[in-house]
């Protein structure tokens, strides 16, 4: 959501090195990033401040994943890859190798998913053609799953607790 | 010449599941099978052997013109495909056929005594296929079943 | 390792949870490269694909608009499911209605692979409905012969595992199962073979019915078109599809050239109807129609045929079939079938077919029957149109028949007691004196009467494996009421008596069972070796004064050796004293079962004159009878013999002489050969065949020489070509017929796929006078490994 970026950032983790002349900090073991509605967890957590002022991360892990509510509609989108970079001021998301990104109930699944959340622009590469990152799983090709189109009718009665 | 009478009566099980029964032979065959001391039970797990009679066909055609084109000489097919189930394997046997074939001459100017004759010969060619099928019956050698039939 | 994943379980995109998103109406896409617009456009680029439940569509490039559900796939585009594969450059298709297009596409069908077809040899009952597709299943037993006309046979026919391929200059998807092609070509000839092709400017096709209309559409056989027809139905997959049929053509010396065009009307699942116009060169337009219907307990085929003011004759012809059986389920059944024809050369002059050519008397009959398991009953009323003829059958208004056979257990014993009870009033019109001509002059007599009979009679079997004894005892009750009693034998008048005839009869059966082991090269058999001995001894009754209602002498052969009376029907019971000996070896496959072979040589000893005989027939003279053999077999060889001999040791001469051999290796290759000899009937040599002369063409004969007549009787030559999706066969016939000189034909029979059949259809002919034939375009999936 927009209003994510104007949220304070609140970080959890085991343990942190800050690199103040760089203003780089590296957050490892359990790292729990919480920014309004957004939050990434991972094993390591890097965050670069820019000039302008705006955060950079990188997480890693096992897989490392994000979850961010999207504007104006009570959905959620989800990811998780092995690394996931996160570009404050341009608010997108890079997700690469073995990623996933679920919005509702579909799913797209790929080595490299790049998500801009200003623009509501997503884009997939199965790694067959240039691949970011190592060649992920599933031989290079990208699968997404939709799942049928709700009638309209029942999608706006109020969905029942899950 | 190595000819000796037939031995002990060799239909050699008891039970027996009859499935697809309407057909012409049934009646007969029961009875045949009732007179060799065989009962027909009501659902295969009582049986000790299974046989279906998957279909029969009755044929007549025109064997022999004469001259002017008229009938002389009728055929008769009949035939009746079965198989046959031993408890003790799931399969089904490969599907057998049991034939008859007879042949009448025929005249217009007595087409009600021939109809009685061709009645006869079918008659005769169904009793031939009953005992062809009590003689295969009687070859089998059904294993007894692995599980105790359900009681 | 960490421990980060969070509470919610992470969405793996796993085969199962795949299955069921596609399975519930969703979709799964790949490619190389994705682009998502949220809630707007989906860019699937690089071998894209979509899946869903109901088929897959790839293509290079695929776009989704998901607010109005269109799918364009630009490249490549291809649709796969439901047996058919459509391919095109792009494709534009709205997923929700299914509303779409595509450019030039080629598709092809290849239906599904029916249920293993049942590998039991199919022997087609002789008046079955062949319709041009799944004949309506004849559940109820035919009892009587009653094949007749069967008027127009529609050969419209799909061969159920053909592929059908085709292409278009476009393809409109109209619907869930609609689509329609524009300019299209559809053949089932496989991809590289042109052979031939129905063009329609347009053609619409139904994937639920699986049927497909063509307008305007042109049939292209070798480039050549061959056929014009406004509209085409077709069917992909044997359905019965209303519509116009493919015409037949043929050619007869007795009616000339004649084309027949139908058009097929499917009125419901178990309710067809065919209605044609025959028109014949040289007598005019001939109108037929077929109703056909069938339920779970009853069905019935209704034919019609009408020529008005027949050209070579100037009157109305007419030909009527009515058919109808009714099974109540609880052992009654009940039916009727009425024929008639409008004048007596009506089928030789109008049929080509031998089955009605051949008829001379049409039954017109109703009956009533219950069986359960010891009772029959049978209540009939028939009268027959004779064609042609100075004998007429007796009209039997009505016929009650009751038979009930029972077992008794008797100690460890069975007792068999069986009742046959009869009661028929024989009548006749007045038009129709019964004129029999025989052996000694002619009978000339209107009698007609009522006659009852009953014979009860007991048999009470020994049994042991090794053999058995059975004795019978009954008692033969006839009585008769007669009316117009006076007749002429030979230009003697005499008077029929009413009165009653009762006989006891009595029979002693018994047989003995020896068996042995053989190997016959690699195969083991039981032999079995039975000697029969069988007594019958019936006292002798005067039954000069006894008309002949339905009685004639049976044939004698292995049947008849064992049967207490000669003679069939009620109105004789023979005079005996005879003792029958005969001994019969069987072949048995000692593991199936199978009977192999067998052979049977019997004869009867007669210790009495023969006094009962028909009227003016010669009696049996001397005290034994004809020696009978026969022999049945069925090599594994594929060689089927039947042969049978009957030689009369008074006169030392053979009376009956009938050897038929059939070789038939594989389908597509029989020789059937056979002699039959019958003295002062029959002497003839019958040889037919069909043999593939090379890998694509096939030889058709049949040659039927009277030695007797020192004529040919049946004549037919033919020649089969397969061309793997399109079959022709021609057909050069002589047939000798009932009433008029002998009648040529001339049959072209193109069938296209078993698609469409253009010309008259010889397979009537084929069927009857080759024993044993498979149509070419069955032989491939006929020879399965």
């Amino acid at each position: 959501e927009k209003a994510d970026r104007d949220q304070p950032i609140n970080l959890e983790a085991d343990s942190v090195q800050v690199n103040e002349a760089k203003k780089i900090s590296t957050y490892s073991g359990n790292v729990i990033l919480t920014q309004g509605t957004l939050m990434i967890r991972g094993d390591k957590l890097v965050v670069r401040e820019d000039k302008e002022g705006f955060q950079h991360s990188t997480s890693t892990g096992n897989p490392t994943t994000f979850r961010q509510k999207r504007d104006g509609s009570n959905e959620y989108m989800e990811g998780s890859a092995l690394r996931i970079e996160y570009d404050g001021r341009m608010d997108k998301v890079q997700l690469f190798n073995k990623a996933w990104v679920k919005r509702g109930e579909d799913v797209v699944h790929g080595d490299y998913i790049s998500y801009d959340a200003s623009s509501e622009y997503a884009e997939v590469i199965g790694g067959g053609s240039q691949a970011a990152g190592n060649t992920g799983a599933g031989g290079g090709r990208v699968k997404a799953v939709i799942q049928p189109k709700k009638k309209t009718t029942d999608s706006s009665a109020p969905t029942a607790a899950p | 010449c190595g000819f000796q009478l037939r031995g002990v009566n060799d239909i050699a099980f008891k039970n027996l599941y009859l499935q697809g029964q309407n057909v012409s032979i049934a009646r007969d065959l029961k009875r045949s099978l009732l007179s060799n001391g065989v009962a027909l039970v009501p659902t295969p797990e009582q049986a000790d052997l299974m046989l279906e009679i998957l279909s029969e066909s009755a044929e007549k055609r025109i064997l022999s013109l004469s001259g002017t084109g008229r009938v002389r000489e009728f055929e008769l097919n009949y035939q009746v495909n079965f198989r046959i189930k031993d408890p003790s394997n799931e399969l089904w046997g490969m599907p057998q056929t049991i034939s008859g074939r007879r042949d009448f001459t025929f005249d217009d100017s007595q087409l009600l005594a021939k109809q009685g004759e061709e009645a006869r010969l079918n008659d005769d060619m169904r009793a031939d296929a009953v005992r062809e099928l009590m003689h295969v019956l009687s070859v089998q050698r059904p294993k007894p079943r692995t599980k105790p039939p359900v009681e | 390792a960490s421990d980060a994943a969070d509470e919610t379980a992470r969405p793996r995109v796993t085969e199962a949870s795949t299955a069921n998103a596609i399975a519930a109406g969703g979709a799964l896409i790949e490619a190389d490269r994705m682009e998502f617009r949220m809630d707007r456009r989906l860019d699937a680029i690089g071998n894209a694909a979509i899946i869903t439940d109901k088929q897959q569509i790839s293509g290079d490039r695929i776009q989704y608009e998901e607010l109005n559900e269109t799918l364009r796939v630009i490249g490549n585009a291809r649709i796969e499911g439901g047996g058919s594969v459509i391919k095109g450059p792009d494709l534009r298709l709205n997923m929700g209605d299914t509303v779409g297009e595509m450019k030039q596409p080629i598709f092809f069908y290849q239906p599904a692979a029916p249920a293993a077809a049942s590998a039991l040899p199919q022997t087609a009952t002789s008046n079955a409905i062949r319709s041009n597709s799944r004949p309506l299943r004849n559940r109820l037993t035919k009892s009587a012969y009653d094949d007749s006309n069967k008027g127009y046979q529609p050969q419209l026919r799909t061969n159920t595992t053909a592929a059908s391929r085709g292409d278009a200059d476009a393809m409109f998807f109209e619907g869930q199962n609609k689509k329609r092609l524009t300019n299209a070509r559809y053949t089932t000839c496989e991809a590289g073979v042109d052979d031939w092709y129905i063009r329609a400017s347009e053609m619409e096709i139904d994937d639920f019915n699986k049927t497909g209309t063509a307008r305007n559409a042109r049939v292209e056989f070798l480039g050549v078109p061959i056929l014009y027809a406004p509209k085409i139905d077709f069917s992909f997959q044997n359905l019965r599809k209303t519509g116009l049929l493919a015409p037949l053509i043929g050619t007869t010396t007795r009616s000339g050239f004649e084309v027949l065009t139908p058009f097929y009307w499917n009125i419901a699942p178990g309710m067809d109807a065919t209605f044609g116009t025959r028109l014949l060169s040289k007598r005019g337009l001939q109108y037929q129609g077929e109703f056909r219907y069938m339920g779970e307990t009853y069905q019935g085929g209704n034919n019609i045929e009408y020529l008005p003011s027949d050209t070579s004759t100037g009157d109305n012809r007419y030909y009527a079939k009515l058919q109808h059986q009714q099974d109540f389920l609880n052992g009654w059944s009940a039916g009727y079938s009425l024929e008639k024809v409008s004048d007596d050369n009506y089928f030789s002059e109008l049929s080509t077919r031998i089955t009605t050519t051949s008829r001379v008397n049409l039954a017109q009959q109703a009956s009533l029957n219950y069986a359960d398991d010891v009772w029959d009953f049978n209540l009939l009323v028939q009268r027959y149109q004779t064609l042609g003829q100075r004998t007429f059958p007796y009209e039997r208004l009505p016929q009650l028949t009751l038979n009930g056979t029972k077992d008794w257990e008797v100690g460890d014993r069975y007792v068999n007691t069986n009742l046959y009870t009869q009661w028929v009033s024989f009548n006749r019109s007045e038009s129709q004196p019964n004129f029999l001509a025989t052996p000694n002059g002619n009978l000339l007599t209107g009698v007609t009467g009522r006659r009852f009979t009953a014979y009860p009679s007991v048999s009470i079997p020994f049994t042991r494996p090794y053999g058995y004894i059975t004795p019978k005892f009954g008692a033969h009750h006839t009585s008769y009421q007669l009316d117009n009693t006076d007749f002429t034998l030979n230009g003697v008048n005499g008077e029929y008596q009413s009165g009653t005839r009762t006989l006891p009869i009595f029979s002693l059966d018994s047989g003995l069972y020896y068996e042995r082991n053989t190997r016959i090269v690699k195969n083991s058999y039981t032999q079995t070796l039975e000697p029969r001995l069988y007594y019958v001894y019936i006292p002798n009754r005067d039954q000069s004064a006894i008309p002949i209602f339905d009685t004639a002498l049976a044939d004698l052969n292995t049947s008849s050796l064992f049967q207490e009376n000669q003679f069939t029907g009620n109105d004789r019971i023979n005079n005996a004293n005879q003792l029958t000996m005969a001994v019969t070896t069987r072949m048995l496959d000692a593991r199936t079962g199978d009977q192999r072979f067998a052979a049977t040589l019997g004869q009867r000893f007669n210790f009495t004159e023969q006094r009962v005989g028909l009227p003016g027939a010669n009696l049996r003279r001397g005290d034994s009878s004809d020696i009978v053999a026969a022999v049945t077999a069925k090599l594994l060889s594929k060689w089927n013999v039947d042969a049978a001999w009957q030689y009369n040791t008074y006169d030392a001469e053979l009376v009956r002489s009938n050897i038929g051999m059939r070789y038939n290796p594989e389908p597509g290759k029989v020789m059937n050969l056979s002699y039959r000899y019958t003295a002062d009937l029959l002497d003839q040599i019958n040889v037919s065949g069909q043999w593939p002369l090379s890998p694509r063409w096939y030889g058709l004969g049949r040659y039927n020489y009277s030695l007797e007549e020192h004529s040919p009787i049946e004549g037919l030559a033919g020649l089969e070509y397969d061309a793997g999706c399109w079959q022709a066969r021609t057909v050069l016939q002589r047939v000798s017929t009932a009433t008029a000189d002998a009648n040529y034909a001339f049959f072209f029979q193109l069938e296209l796929g078993g698609l469409a059949s253009i010309g008259a259809s010889p397979m009537r002919y084929l069927e009857r006078g080759i024993p044993g034939y498979t149509r070419s375009g069955e032989i491939q999936s006929s020879v399965t490994p």
